[in-house]
């Protein structure tokens, strides 16, 4: 076997021929300029490439920094701010970079019905110094065992930005809560609202649209879609008329003001008059005495024989 | 001091002076496993300046040479790797230019007789027999065990023999 290797070897090692190609960059690389060219240019290429991420790094950075500094002094971003130097022009912002600035937005007084014995407005929104401020008014009309609340404020993404325990204090009815958050970016057109009870249950949720100030409680569409106004007015007129009705011969006309839904609760503001039955086309408007009551309820709708329920009806200011 | 230790502290006239001494080999061992000229001379370009750049670190200097074909065998596979998209293409157009060279062109000894090798049995043959690496060394340079190495030399050396009809001269 040796043999046979030591032939197998010298058959082998006869040949030393390397192509022209190959004995080129032997030839090259053995000359001493380019060893140090080849191992330079390799060096050159890795620090040019470096030298060009350092920079756009920098620039970057820069950018960065000096559109915070823009955005914070009013200028919108730095693309103005570069405009204001070199025009002296100040660019006017647009309602959804005011965001940005110091603000106080009025959303509404509106209240919405957490449940029969607890309100709510969501009245402001402030915003100072990239920071924002939400304030909600809160009022507990009766003893609720569900306060003090846990609020949770998310952009529109979803991103959680606060979570932030009720305020107030043992006995307060009513009381102002004002929830601190930052993160908000003028992308983000609305800021929504999750309440949790203080066994953290989920309440309700509520989207607050900052540019067109509109509430929209989650549900509440779909809710006030499926039932029946025609249906609601004759539970409604029944259930007040058995309540308040004096005599036979009354009869009820009944108006809906407005008609709202939080939480599995709908709440109905309603004007009403008993008139007389007998004399429907001589009304004496004068002495016409026009009442207001508040209804909260609940639907059913796969109950056909009881679809709506009372859960507390609620007299207003006589009018 | 030898050229090795001169080369380590950075002398280049000493690394020329090792290279010279490999360069057949290194040749060699990269047509085993590319069988492309060009792609020979990409591993070769890459080997000579990572060796270069890289000789400080090679902390035992009696290994030298299977240090550095190692370093060509790895970009050897690194130009496979790289090329893997487009092989099957390539190997077509190939084969059709190994039958071009078969018919028109003369090729060394050598190289018939690699060719008529498989891929596996091609790489040991150089490293035994021509690079004059032991069995353990070719082990350490392939990663693989002495007796995978063992048995791929014993049927190189087989087809070889039959290819040159060895066992009837030597007998």
């Amino acid at each position: 076997m040796d043999k046979i290797d030591k032939k197998i070897k010298s058959l082998i090692q006869q040949d030393e021929v390397i192509s022209p190609k190959a004995e080129e960059i032997f030839n090259n690389f053995f000359s001493e300029n380019n060893i140090e060219k080849n191992t330079i240019n390799k060096h050159n290429r890795v620090y040019k490439i470096r030298k060009i991420i350092a920079i756009i790094t920098c620039i970057a950075g820069l950018l960065g920094g000096a559109n915070v500094y823009a955005s914070t002094n009013g200028y919108g971003n730095v693309f103005f701010l570069i405009k204001y130097l070199v025009t002296g022009e100040k660019t006017e912002i647009t309602n959804k970079n005011e965001l940005l600035s110091d603000r106080d937005i009025t959303i509404s007084y509106k209240p919405i019905s957490l449940t029969e014995n607890l309100e709510m407005q969501i009245r402001n929104l402030q915003i100072k110094d990239n920071k924002a401020t939400l304030i909600i008014a809160v009022n507990e009309k009766n003893n609720t065992n569900i306060t003090p609340l846990n609020y949770k404020l998310l952009n529109s993404t979803e991103k959680t930005l606060c979570e932030q325990k009720s305020s107030k204090k043992a006995l307060e009815k009513e009381y102002l809560e004002e929830i601190v958050f930052n993160g908000i970016t003028k992308d983000d057109e609305v800021v929504k609202l999750d309440i949790y009870t203080s066994y953290n249950t989920n309440l309700a949720k509520i989207t607050i649209n900052l540019t067109t100030k509109e509430i929209i409680v989650d549900g509440e569409k779909q809710a006030l879609e499926q039932i029946s106004e025609i249906e609601l007015k004759q539970f409604l007129s029944d259930k007040i008329s058995s309540k308040y009705k004096k005599s036979q011969k009354e009869k009820i006309v009944l108006n809906l003001r407005d008609i709202s839904y939080c939480a599995g609760l709908y709440k109905a503001d309603i004007n009403y008059v008993f008139i007389d039955s007998d004399n429907t086309f001589e009304i004496d408007y004068d002495n016409l005495k026009v009442s207001a009551l508040t209804a909260y309820f609940t639907f059913n709708k796969n109950n056909l024989t009881d679809m709506f329920s009372i859960v507390k009806l609620e007299e207003n200011n006589t009018e | 001091m030898d050229n090795l230790t001169l080369a380590r502290k950075g002398d280049k006239e000493a690394f020329s002076k090792l290279i010279q001494g490999i360069k057949s080999k290194l040749y060699k061992t990269g047509m085993a496993i590319l069988k492309n000229n060009d792609d020979v001379c990409d591993a070769l370009q890459e080997t000579l300046i990572n060796s270069y750049k890289n000789i400080k670190k090679l902390n035992n200097p009696k290994y030298f040479n299977t240090w550095i074909i190692r370093i060509m065998i790895n970009n050897c596979y690194e130009i496979i790797r790289k090329n893997k998209r487009v092989s099957e293409i390539n190997e077509k157009m190939q084969q059709n230019m190994d039958n071009y060279y078969e018919i028109y062109c003369e090729k060394s000894d050598m190289e018939n007789l690699l060719n008529k090798l498989d891929n596996e049995l091609r790489l040991i043959t150089v490293l035994y027999y021509y690079d004059d690496f032991s069995v353990k060394h070719i082990a350490k340079i392939l990663n693989i065990p002495e007796g995978t190495v063992k048995s791929r030399l014993s049927r190189a050396r087989k087809s070889i023999a039959n290819i040159y009809k060895l066992n009837e001269d030597i007998d």
